[in-house]
C-alpha cells in the first residue's frame, strides 16, 4: 500500500451491530485518489437509484485522503458521500475537525455505516475496537452537548466525534452533522444519521500515518508556514467575513431572499463589526496555522452570552438575506443552528423565503405560529428556525426542504432560489455569470464550493469578465475539477495555494506523502472524479433541465446597488451550459457520453 | 483642483481599511493617469502592492486587468476603484 493511506476500511451494520474490515484497492487509489474521489466509486456500487434517502439501505461513506493527519498543515478534511434528504440525489460534503485524522491514526481510510439502529445508538471506535452504546438517554439533546456527553461516555478527551441535534432526530431535511464544531453541513445528512438511529460517533487512533519521505515533507511545511503566515494573514485577523463588505460593494450580497444584491446596513454586519465587538478568540483546525475561524460572544444587549463560531454564509445568508442588520442576532441565531443541528445556509434561505411570502400576503401568522414574519425582525428569525427544528407550523414544510417545498406549493417556486433542491450560498450569479454556471452543474446542487468557486478569476482573470458569457465554461470547470482533487486529498482549500494545490499543480506533497507520482495527473483525476458523479446524478435522472437556474435570476432584474439592472437570463445561462457540457464531453441533454467514459476509464472503473 | 485633474474615489474594504486606516477618499490624479500611476500611487502612499497577491483591486465594478487597457487604462473624473483582500470562497 502506497504511504499516507491505511489501505483498509471499517465497514459498520447498525442493524445487526457488527463490524467488519475491508481493504482498499491501490489501483482505485491511483486512479481516484481518496476521499471524494473514492466515496463517490462506493456510492456508484452500493446506492442503487431509487433508494430512500432517509430508509435503511442508505449509506454513509465517510473517506479521508492521502494527507488527511500527516504533518502539512490543515490537513483535517475528509468527506461524505450520501443520498441527500435535501436534494434526493447523490451528496458530497467536506469537513474539518479531528475526526478524519483520527480516523486515519485509528487505522482507517474510510468507515461506511449501513443499516439502522432499533434504538437510538451511539458508535465508538478505538484503533480496532468498534462498540456500540445506548444514545436513548440523549435523545434531544443539542449537538453540541451530544459532543460532550460522548466524549465523556467513550473516555478520551483528545478524540474525533460527530454528532446530530434534535432536527436531525426529528429528520429534517436540512439538519448537519457536527463533527468536533465543524460541519457536514450541506444536503441534510443530520437526517441521514437520524434515519439510523445514530446520534454520534467517536474515534480515537494512536497510530502513525506512513510518509515517504518525512524529511522533504517536514521541508513543506516549514515553506508553507512561512507562506501562509503573510498570505492569509487576513484570514487570520478576519476569517471569511471579511467577504462581506466587498461582496456588498460588488453588488453581489443576496439581500432579502435575493430581491435584491446589495445591503444598506452592512457595516452593522460586516468582518470590522465582527472583530472589534464580537471576536472572543480564534479557532485553529488540526495541524492549522491560519486559525481563520473565529469564535464569537455577544457580550451585551438583548442576546447577551450568545456564542457561535461565525463564518461568511452564515452571517451573509441569516443576516443581509433575512434583512437583518445586527451582529448579535446573527450569532445567536447560527448559535440556535448548530445546537438544534440545522445547515445555516439552507435554514438562512428558508427563513428569508418565509420572511418574503410573509411580506407578500402569501402566508399569515396563522402559518408562523404568531411569529411576525418581516424581514429584519431578529425574533422571527429565531422563531422560525425553532420551528424548522421542530417541526411546528410552517417549519414542518421548511423541514421539507426546498425540494418538498416546491412539490407542496409549486405556486412558491418562483420565490425559492435554489438549484436541484439545494439553496443558493451567498453570492448573487447575475452579478457574476460564471457563479450561475457553478450552481447549475455541481455535483450536489447549488454549490459555491463544490461548483467551482470563480469569483476571484471573474475580477482578475483578464480574459473573464464577470458579466461575460464567453470563457465561463472553461474556467468553472476548471475551478470545479482541482476543488475536486482538493476536497480528495484531505487539504482545506484555505491553504492549498501554500502547496501548489492549483488548477496546475506544481510541487512534490503528494510525493512526498504517498512515494507515487500523483502530482502531474491530478487534473484527469479530477475530472475523471467530476463525471463519474454526473454518471452517478445521470443514472439518478438528472438532466440538463435540473442544471436551470431558479426564476429569480433569469427572470427578475436587480433593482438597486451596483449591480442594478442585472439579470442573467436563460438565454444567457444556455450558451454557457452548452460550452461546458462541450468541454465536460457531455451531450446536450448533460448526459455523460461513451466516449468520455472511454476517456477517463469509467467503464473500466464503474464495471 | 485643476480644470486637467480628474478626482477618482477610491475605498478600502475589509483588511484594506487597517492598512490604510481610512474607508474611502477621493484623489485628484493629473489628468491621463492611468492605473499604473494609482498603482504607484499606492505603493508610495500605503505600502499596498496593487495588483499583487494578496490585493484585489476593481475599477467601476470590473477587475482592474478586465478595464479596456488593463493597467493603460485611462482613468475618468469620479471614476471609483475598490482595493480589498484576496477573495477565495467562503
Amino acid at each position: 500500500m502506497l504511504n499516507g493511506y491505511c489501505g483498509r476500511i471499517l465497514r459498520v451494520d447498525l442493524s445487526r451491530r457488527t463490524s467488519k474490515v475491508e481493504l482498499l484497492s491501490e489501483e482505485l487509489i491511483t486512479l481516484l485518489l481518496g476521499g471524494r474521489g473514492i466515496a463517490a466509486k462506493y456510492y456508484w456500487d452500493e446506492i442503487a437509484p431509487g433508494v430512500d434517502e432517509l430508509g435503511e439501505k442508505n449509506k454513509i461513506f465517510f473517506f479521508t485522503g492521502p494527507l488527511t493527519g500527516t504533518p502539512l498543515v490543515s490537513t483535517t478534511k475528509f468527506q461524505l458521500a450520501t443520498k441527500s434528504p435535501e436534494t434526493r440525489m447523490y451528496l458530497c460534503s467536506n469537513c474539518g475537525g479531528d475526526f478524519g485524522p483520527q480516523l486515519k491514526q485509528a487505522g482507517f481510510d474510510g468507515l461506511i455505516i449501513e443499516g439502522r439502529a432499533s434504538e437510538w445508538t451511539y458508535l465508538t471506535i478505538k484503533d480496532g475496537a468498534v462498540s456500540f452504546g445506548d444514545a436513548g438517554p440523549w435523545k434531544g439533546f443539542t449537538s453540541t452537548r451530544t459532543l460532550e456527553v460522548l466524549r465523556e461516555t467513550f473516555g478520551e478527551s483528545k478524540c474525533g466525534a460527530m454528532s446530530i441535534g434534535p432536527a436531525g432526530e426529528n429528520l429534517v431535511r436540512i439538519s448537519y452533522i457536527n463533527v468536533d464544531n465543524r460541519a457536514f453541513g450541506r444536503g441534510g445528512p443530520g437526517a441521514v444519521m437520524g434515519s439510523k438511529k445514530l446520534k454520534g460517533i467517536a474515534v480515537k487512533g494512536t497510530g502513525d500515518i506512513s510518509l515517504a519521505n518525512p524529511e522533504r515533507v517536514a521541508e513543506i511545511r516549514k515553506a508553507a508556514v512561512t507562506d501562509l503566515k503573510q498570505s492569509r494573514a487576513n484570514h487570520t485577523k478576519f476569517g471569511t467575513p471579511q467577504y462581506i463588505e466587498p461582496l456588498n460593494t460588488l453588488g453581489c450580497l443576496p439581500t432579502r431572499n435575493f430581491q435584491t444584491a446589495y445591503f444598506e446596513e452592512c457595516d452593522k454586519v460586516d468582518a470590522h463589526t465582527m472583530v472589534e465587538q464580537y471576536v472572543e478568540k480564534n479557532y485553529a483546525c488540526y495541524r492549522c496555522t491560519v486559525a481563520c475561524g473565529k469564535m464569537c460572544l455577544v457580550r451585551e444587549g438583548p442576546y447577551k452570552g450568545a456564542r457561535a463560531r461565525t463564518e461568511f454564509e452564515t452571517v451573509g445568508l441569516l443576516g443581509p438575506n433575512c434583512g437583518i442588520s445586527d451582529f448579535g442576532a446573527v450569532v445567536k441565531a447560527n448559535q440556535l443552528c448548530d445546537e438544534l443541528g440545522l445547515d445555516t445556509m439552507s435554514a438562512g434561505n428558508a427563513v428569508a423565503l418565509t420572511m418574503e411570502l410573509f411580506e407578500k400576503g402569501l402566508i399569515d401568522k396563522k402559518d408562523s405560529l404568531g411569529i411576525d414574519a418581516h424581514f429584519g425582525n431578529p425574533e422571527a428569525l429565531f422563531g422560525i428556525i425553532e420551528c424548522i427544528a421542530a417541526r411546528k407550523g410552517i417549519g414542518d414544510l421548511l423541514a421539507e426542504g426546498m425540494y418538498g417545498v416546491k412539490k407542496a406549493r409549486p405556486e412558491w417556486k418562483k420565490f425559492i432560489l435554489d438549484v436541484k433542491g439545494m439553496p443558493f450560498a451567498a453570492y448573487d450569479p447575475r452579478g457574476f455569470t460564471g457563479n450561475g454556471l457553478t450552481n447549475g452543474t455541481s455535483s450536489r446542487g447549488a454549490c459555491h464550493n463544490v461548483g467551482g468557486w470563480t469569483i476571484r478569476a471573474e475580477l482578475q482573470s483578464g480574459k473573464v469578465d464577470r458579466y461575460a458569457l464567453g470563457g465561463k465554461g472553461a474556467l468553472v470547470k476548471g475551478a470545479q475539477d482541482s476543488r475536486a482533487y482538493v476536497d480528495s486529498i484531505g487539504m482545506c482549500t484555505v491553504v492549498r495555494g501554500a502547496f501548489g494545490f492549483s488548477e496546475s499543480p506544481s510541487g512534490d506533497v503528494l510525493e512526498a506523502v504517498t512515494g507515487h507520482a500523483f502530482t502531474p495527473k491530478l487534473m484527469e483525476i479530477a475530472e475523471r472524479i467530476y463525471s463519474m458523479e454526473r454518471m452517478i446524478l445521470n443514472r439518478e435522472g438528472i438532466r440538463r433541465k435540473d442544471d436551470l437556474l431558479p426564476d429569480r435570476i433569469t427572470k427578475e432584474t436587480i433593482p438597486s446597488g451596483p449591480t442594478k439592472g442585472r439579470i442573467l437570463t436563460a438565454e444567457m445561462y444556455d450558451v454557457m451550459l452548452d460550452d461546458y457540457y462541450n468541454l465536460r464531453g457531455w451531450d446536450a441533454d448533460g448526459v455523460v457520453t461513451e466516449q468520455t467514459k472511454e476517456r477517463l476509464g469509467l467503464t473500466h472503473i464503474l464495471s | 483642483m485643476t480644470a486637467q485633474a480628474v478626482t477618482v474615489r477610491i475605498r478600502y474594504l475589509s483588511g484594506l481599511r487597517d492598512a490604510t486606516g481610512i474607508r474611502m477618499e477621493e484623489v485628484a490624479f493629473p489628468a491621463g493617469t492611468c492605473l499604473r500611476g494609482v498603482s504607484q500611487w499606492l505603493a508610495e502612499r500605503y505600502d499596498i502592492i496593487c495588483p499583487g497577491p494578496s490585493v484585489m483591486s476593481t475599477l467601476n465594478g470590473r477587475g482592474w486587468s478586465q478595464a479596456p487597457q488593463a493597467l493603460e487604462t485611462e482613468l475618468h473624473d469620479r471614476d471609483e476603484i475598490a482595493l480589498f483582500p484576496l477573495l477565495s470562497g467562503g
